[in-house]
């Protein structure tokens, strides 16, 4: 009786591993090599919001880093993919605005015109700071910000503390059908990753999480990549660009919770290096 | 030669000379005067409150208000437009943040840390009458909001266009007291920079950390090689040595 006990548990233990920790209809994964360039793509959509978006900005109020935060925060949590958010300056900071979960961690905003708005809910928004239209929900109404005006900036900072709002700024790469980076910007060859939003048929949202393995110029990515997407889908609202640099992370899970090997789907930088963290997950 | 090694460090290391800030103030420093609120019309409060009838433009008067005379300015023209309180605000917040930066951008446009110091120490103020004036809470927020996050931006851009002023004391001062309210300055440094600060810090295991981190897979087999190399040769040596002593 003890030994079909124990192949029972053996049996459970080894089945654990292929239960799904996300549902195939909602996301997919796949790589392309084009003019020997990886294009890694990770399509997801938001439909049902079982997809959710999740930032680790900074260190939390305790001092444990985003490495020990994302630890403890991932272990009940289905993974989709990891990778790191915005670019940090000299003093482990993020550079721009950024808050972390209404704490605020850099007020100074950058010369980078999108700011990104992850909700508790797990929806993501990005807004052209340039545009000066920010919306965003307040209790049952919505709350329209202008933040190059100085008494709409400290209704901002005000908002996010009282709704907990998570929200980082980093490069706007293509928005409302036009490039908005220049051939004269970022030079520096190197790996590329970029976060798209699009509409689908049905009008709902998905991410594409795409990965470009060679090495290219910023302006140059950003074309191939606004080329790629087109095989996906013909209504891209905009392309933000997240860090390969100095925090090169980057990790995508199978549906049955494996982590993926293909260099198309890896960073060259292990976690604990992340001093900020996007994490897509299933619930 | 012990002379000459002293300057050398200087200027290897880029390390600065002290430029601490003075205490005494200069003697053409502008002047707090009073506010003249009630030249101020309910037109005026529709159109927008302009800097130029509030204070004075010929005494050498000081365009950065106090929390003094911020407070005497709102709740006087509260109390005469108590129907207009939204414009008040709005006015005094566009008054105090976009008008008064037109008034001293000329001071700012090149890196004079002084100036720059002199408006922190008005905005350490209006930070403490945000505690303690919360009437005006939200104008005292927001003006402080706005010059910590223009003075960031500028230093940025100064250290851009002169890099040797990031080891200047007063710059530093500047860039710590703009990180302390959570407004940081984009410092960038080289990899060289860094490597310096590190080493200078005793910040070695960071520094084998990062360097093996940053290493190509070719960099990190011939570091091996070299290391595996070298251990032989010390190993080959002490061996011979050993028997040689032991022989004789």
């Amino acid at each position: 009786m003890k030994f079909i006990g124990l192949i029972f548990a053996f049996l459970m233990l080894c089945s654990f591993n292929l239960i799904a920790q996300y549902n195939e209809n909602y996301v997919s994964v796949s790589s392309e090599t084009i003019d020997n360039e990886i294009y890694s793509v990770i399509e997801m959509t938001r439909k049902d919001e079982r997809v959710k978006v999740k930032y680790f900005a900074d260190k939390d109020l305790a001092g444990r880093s985003v490495y020990q935060r994302y630890l403890t925060w991932s272990k009940n949590k289905s993974i989709i993919a990891s990778c790191s958010g915005t670019y940090y300056g000299m003093d482990n900071k993020p550079v721009g605005i950024c808050i972390d979960e209404g704490q605020t961690v850099n007020k100074a905003e950058a010369a980078m015109d999108a700011l990104v708005l992850v909700y508790r809910t797990g929806g993501i928004v990005v807004t052209d700071l340039k545009e000066g239209n920010l919306t965003v929900q307040n209790g049952p109404d919505n709350l329209s910000l202008n933040l190059k005006n100085p008494l709409d900036r400290t209704k901002f900072f005000l908002w996010s503390k009282e709704n907990y709002a998570t929200v980082f700024q980093t490069h706007l790469l293509y928005y409302k059908n036009k490039l908005r980076v220049g051939a004269n910007g970022d030079k520096e060859l190197r790996e590329r990753r970029f976060l798209a939003v699009a509409r689908d048929d049905e009008n709902k949202i998905r991410y594409y999480l795409i990965n470009l393995k060679g090495n290219n110029t910023l302006y140059n990515a950003t074309v191939k990549v606004e080329g790629h997407l087109k095989n996906y889908t013909d209504n891209i609202i905009y392309i933000i660009n997240l860090d390969t640099g100095a925090q090169d992370y980057f990790e995508v899970r199978e549906a049955k919770g494996q982590v993926m090997s293909e260099p198309g789907f890896k960073g060259n930088k292990p976690l604990n290096v992340s001093k900020n963290l996007l994490v897509f997950y299933f619930e | 030669m012990g002379l000459l090694s002293l300057p050398l460090l200087i200027w290897m290391l880029n390390i600065a000379p002290d430029d601490y800030f003075s205490d005494v103030k200069e003697t053409d420093a502008a002047i707090t005067c009073n506010v003249n609120h009630e030249a101020i019309t309910s037109d005026d409060l529709d159109n927008g409150l302009s800097i130029n009838k509030v204070i004075p433009t010929d005494n050498n008067c000081s365009v950065l208000l106090t929390e003094v005379q911020i407070k005497q300015l709102s709740n006087d023209l509260v109390n005469h437009f108590p129907d207009k309180k939204d414009l008040i605000q709005l006015g005094l917040i566009t008054m105090l943040t976009e008008q008064t930066l037109q008034k001293i951008k000329g001071n700012l446009e090149v890196y004079h840390p002084d100036d720059i110091k002199g408006i922190l120490d008005w905005l350490s103020t209006l930070n403490n009458a945000a505690k303690l004036d919360p009437d005006n809470e939200i104008i005292y927020l927001s003006v402080t909001d706005y010059w910590f996050n223009y003075l960031s931006g500028k230093l940025t851009e100064y250290q851009k266009i002169n890099p040797d002023i990031r080891y200047y004391f007063k710059f530093r001062y500047l860039v710590q007291q703009c990180n302390q309210a959570l407004y940081f300055v984009n410092v960038e440094e080289t990899k060289y920079e860094k490597f310096k600060k590190n080493l200078l810090a005793n910040h070695w295991v960071h520094l084998v950390q990062a360097s093996w981190s940053d290493a190509k897979t070719w960099q990190k087999g011939l570091f091996l090689l070299v290391f595996l190399c070298s251990v032989f040769t010390y190993l080959f040596t002490i061996i011979s040595f050993v028997n040689k002593t032991t022989l004789k």
